[in-house]
């Protein structure tokens, strides 16, 4: 058997050949339609409670429409400095709600493999995987300690998302998103479902800080985390496949 | 950490292309790997009262039970034993299926990197995905897979070994190497 050192299989190209193979396979959208439909049967079949007014379908849709309408009516942005970017309201739901869900637990939110304070490592390795730039930056002078990196589904969209959290337990997201045709670019501050927003779009993609719902962190906080890290964003070069192969074989 | 319901639906459905890659390494088919996706949901709902976060989180839970469908599958249908030995991978020289993968989508890449990765047994191919694909990390794919750690690894190092073997014609056709 050969024998095996136990810190040494770190091989890119390896990585690199598999991605290229499989990462692309994604499940078809039928399936995860029928997928979602089991979740909410298996939940029914489970939770079923007896029938009551509110718990018709109707009941359902009419809160529904208040929910969107309370949520549209809550996301505000203000137009700092001459400058106004908008990004789609859902898109801004979906990152408060990938922030809550992976805050809730970000000792796992870290790729494999990669130490966390390898800020360039870190960096270089999301790039590489969603083939976009990413913003990456460590913020110690400002008192914030990044806890993980990993890509995240913000709706359907895979993201760069770190965590950074601070003494007080306070909480921020640094999101880095593809660019999309419904984007502006500029410079958004705000406040979506309670959380505090800040963030840019510019032609590399939309780059965006969540705050945790804690009544230290405001927009401006953010606002000012977004102008320390705007410079941050790296963009990894893409290997080719005769130099994944070379490297293989090597 | 306990999740309700909701969370623990939205946290398992996005591992949906995680399980359907894994699926069609397992399986060699579309719609069997659906079947399959599907089945594993459908336990995994069932048995989400079961589920703790704190372990290794829900990735390598949720691959756990694809991985033990897929082989008590495999065992009733082929009466075959329910996981290989690492000798007995090593001996499989040829896949016993062709490979049905859909090489159109990889215009990018040839076909014969493909085909090999493809070719490779499934235990290898399984933790390969994990690792390169889905960023486990070894405790992880050991938890998945029910494995020990050092045979993940030497999983790893020998699948690196036969692909290495089977893209030499390649390399010498690229001139990556010396004939």
């Amino acid at each position: 058997m050969t024998p095996v050192d136990p810190d040494s299989f770190e091989d890119p190209s390896l990585k690199q050949l598999c991605c290229n193979a499989w990462r692309k396979d994604c499940a078809p959208k039928a399936l995860c339609e029928r997928l979602a439909k089991l979740a909410s049967d298996t939940n029914l079949q489970s939770i079923r409670p007896p029938a009551a007014f509110w718990r018709q379908p109707w009941v359902g849709v009419a809160a529904a429409a208040v929910v969107l309408l309370v949520s549209g009516v809550a996301i505000y942005f203000h137009e700092p400095a001459g400058e106004y970017a908008t990004i789609n309201s859902q898109l801004a739901s979906d990152m408060v709600a990938r922030h809550d869900l992976c805050c809730a637990n970000h000792k796992q939110h870290q790729l494999a493999g990669i130490p966390v304070n390898d800020i360039p490592l870190l960096g270089k390795t999301l790039s590489n995987k969603l083939q976009q730039p990413v913003m990456v930056a460590a913020l110690p002078e400002m008192g914030w300690t990044l806890r993980g990196g990993a890509v995240c589904p913000v709706g359907k969209t895979p993201a760069a998302h770190l965590i950074f959290d601070r003494i007080d337990t306070a909480q921020v997201s640094v999101f880095s998103l593809p660019h999309a045709n419904n984007m502006h670019n500029g410079r958004y501050e705000g406040v979506v479902d309670n959380h505090p927003m800040a963030g840019f779009v510019d032609s590399r993609g939309a780059f965006c800080l969540v705050g945790s719902v804690n009544g230290s962190l405001t927009p401006a906080h953010l606002a000012a985390l977004r102008d320390q890290m705007q410079s941050a964003v790296v963009m990894n070069t893409p290997v080719t496949q005769r130099e994944t192969v070379a490297e293989l074989l090597h | 950490m306990s999740l309700d319901a909701k969370q623990f639906e939205q946290m398992a459905l996005e591992q949906t292309d995680l399980l359907y890659r894994l699926a069609r390494r397992l399986t060699h088919d579309a719609s069997r790997a659906e079947d399959l996706v599907q089945e594993t949901f459908l336990r995994a709902f069932k048995a989400r009262n079961t589920f703790r976060l704190e372990q290794y989180g829900i990735k390598p839970w949720l691959v756990r039970i694809m991985h033990n469908l897929h082989f008590s599958r495999s065992d009733r249908e082929k009466r075959q034993p329910k996981a290989w030995e690492d000798a007995a991978l090593d001996a499989a020289s040829a896949p016993s299926e062709p490979s049905p993968f859909d090489l159109s989508k990889f215009d990018a890449m040839d076909e014969r990197l493909v085909h090999a990765l493809e070719d490779l047994p499934e235990e290898y191919k399984t933790v390969l995905l994990l690792w390169a694909v889905e960023e486990f990390s070894y405790k992880e794919i050991a938890h998945a897979v029910d494995v020990p750690i050092g045979t993940v690894m030497s999983r790893l190092h020998r699948a690196r070994q036969r692909l290495s073997e089977q893209l030499k014609d390649f390399a010498k056709e690229e001139r990556l190497i010396r004939e």
